[in-house]
């Protein structure tokens, strides 16, 4: 494409012609702001008087590839919102493309984020304008969700444009969303467009149009929700979440152990015998006790057959409960357990003894051998369903923010 | 990326299954002598009661 020179009649700068095609209908000089009518003459038609360039990685001129099809800038518009956008910043810019086998498209620059557009002359079936929030669009077989409507007001413009664009112009935007799929209908006083919009990767344009500036990309409606890690994370975490449920339901149902020896008193004291044959796993000792609104302490030892003792602990079993304040409360329990290995198989003596207990408490004692304890896949189980629902919450969140006009809308 | 979770979590799964049917740390602590025959084992408060 090649630029040719023309003298702005206001200030006498050059305005370079990028060639835009045959639609072009009005030209920016870049050092007045007047707009000029490319179709009569390049009369003067209006002017952005001391308006700055609004910041961004793109200029007039710059040339890229977008989809496969090579484009050139030939012009910017720079709106800002007013009433009812609240997404994103108050400003964006547009960037005119044109390619001489592609025609016209737009560029849109927001927060780092890149979003490409083309017109559509396919009507949708519904009136967008009528349209609530979330509301269901169907467009060309393609499903969008109704997003938001605001005004748009022209605050800049340069280069080449297929309409004369006068400072606050105003656009009255509907937009639905499909990340990264959008549709927009951009109405006015005199016409009605609507365009097709999809999300762009930013670096892939950056490098296409070799802009070197990294820009961080901010959040758009546009932008899908996209966290790789996090779901890799999450899903293989469900996967082995089921894996140790199936652990512990199999260690609960086939390895709780095989009950030795069960006996019951009401004694102090007491000495029970039992018989150990798979010593390779945990022996559970099980004390069931009618303990009410009071405690038991027992010493309990186990002896083996050369009368030593191979094992001893202290266990307390207290009970509480009451009612108070208008609630019924109680703490501690009427049964506890203890887990212990024993060397080899054999007979074995177990002694219980309740030295500081005034009262006698009847107790149950229940010997298994063969025990498991699924100890550790419950903790796995709990962690891996903590995993399991990152994901989840994080996607929550991002349609929080994605909505969060409507709850703001709401509290208005 | 998915394959490394899976590495990762696996080895996980195998080490919990190594402790679990090995009964590592899953024995209650023998209770000491001092302990035993002392006042203590019991919360103090509760002897009140």
């Amino acid at each position: 494409m090649s630029i040719q020179a023309l003298t702005c009649p206001n200030c006498g700068g050059s305005i370079d012609i990028l060639g835009g095609g045959r639609q072009v209908v009005s030209l920016t000089c870049k050092y007045c702001g007047c707009v000029l009518d490319a179709e009569d003459d390049f009369k003067i038609l209006a002017q952005f008087k001391k308006v700055k360039i609004p910041p961004s990685p793109f200029r007039i001129g710059m040339q890229g590839e977008i989809k496969g099809v090579k484009f050139t800038i030939i012009g910017m518009v720079a709106y800002s919102c007013s009433v009812g956008r609240t997404t994103g910043e108050d400003t964006w810019i547009d960037f005119m493309l044109f390619s001489p086998t592609h025609g016209y498209a737009w560029l849109s620059y927001e927060e780092g984020v890149l979003i490409f557009s083309r017109r559509t002359r396919s009507i949708p079936s519904q009136n967008m304008p009528r349209l609530s929030p979330k509301e269901k669009l169907v467009f060309e077989g393609k499903t969008y969700k109704f997003y938001e409507s605001y005004f748009a007001y022209v605050t800049f413009v340069q280069g080449e444009l297929t309409w004369v664009a006068r400072k606050n112009d105003r656009v009255y935007i509907f937009e639905a969303i499909r990340p990264p799929f959008g549709l927009s209908l951009e109405r006015t006083k005199n016409e009605s467009e609507y365009s097709i919009s999809e999300y762009l990767k930013a670096k892939d344009v950056y490098e296409s149009f070799g802009v070197s500036r990294e820009v961080s990309e901010g959040f758009h409606p546009l932008k899908p929700f996209s966290a790789p890690l996090l779901k890799a994370f999450s899903s293989v975490s469900a996967v082995f979440m089921a894996i140790s449920a199936v652990i512990i339901l199999f260690i609960l149902i086939y390895k709780s152990g095989t009950t030795v020896r069960e006996d019951f008193f009401s004694t102090r004291s007491r000495q029970i015998n039992f018989h150990i044959d798979n010593p390779k796993h945990l022996v559970e000792l099980e004390i069931n006790t009618n303990v009410n609104n009071s405690w038991v302490y027992y010493d309990i030892s186990v002896i083996d057959e050369h009368n030593e003792e191979v094992y001893s602990l202290g266990k307390e079993i207290s009970y509480y409960h009451g009612y108070e304040g208008g609630e019924s409360w109680s703490e501690g329990s009427r049964q506890t357990s203890a887990f212990f290995k024993v060397s080899k198989a054999g007979d074995y003596l177990l002694l219980f003894n309740a030295p500081e207990n005034r009262h006698s408490v009847a107790t149950q004692v229940i010997i298994k051998e063969g025990v498991i304890r699924p100890y550790y896949f419950v903790w796995l189980l709990i962690f891996f369903f903590a995993a399991s629902t990152l994901y989840v919450i994080r996607y929550a969140s991002y349609q929080a923010k994605l909505w969060k006009h409507l709850q703001d809308d709401d509290d208005d | 990326m998915i394959k490394f979770f899976i590495v990762l979590f696996s080895g996980l799964t195998l080490l919990s299954g190594y402790y679990t049917f090995n009964d590592i740390g899953l024995q209650d602590t023998n209770f000491s002598e001092s302990i035993r025959s002392g006042s203590g084992g019991t919360s103090g408060y509760r002897h009140g009661k």
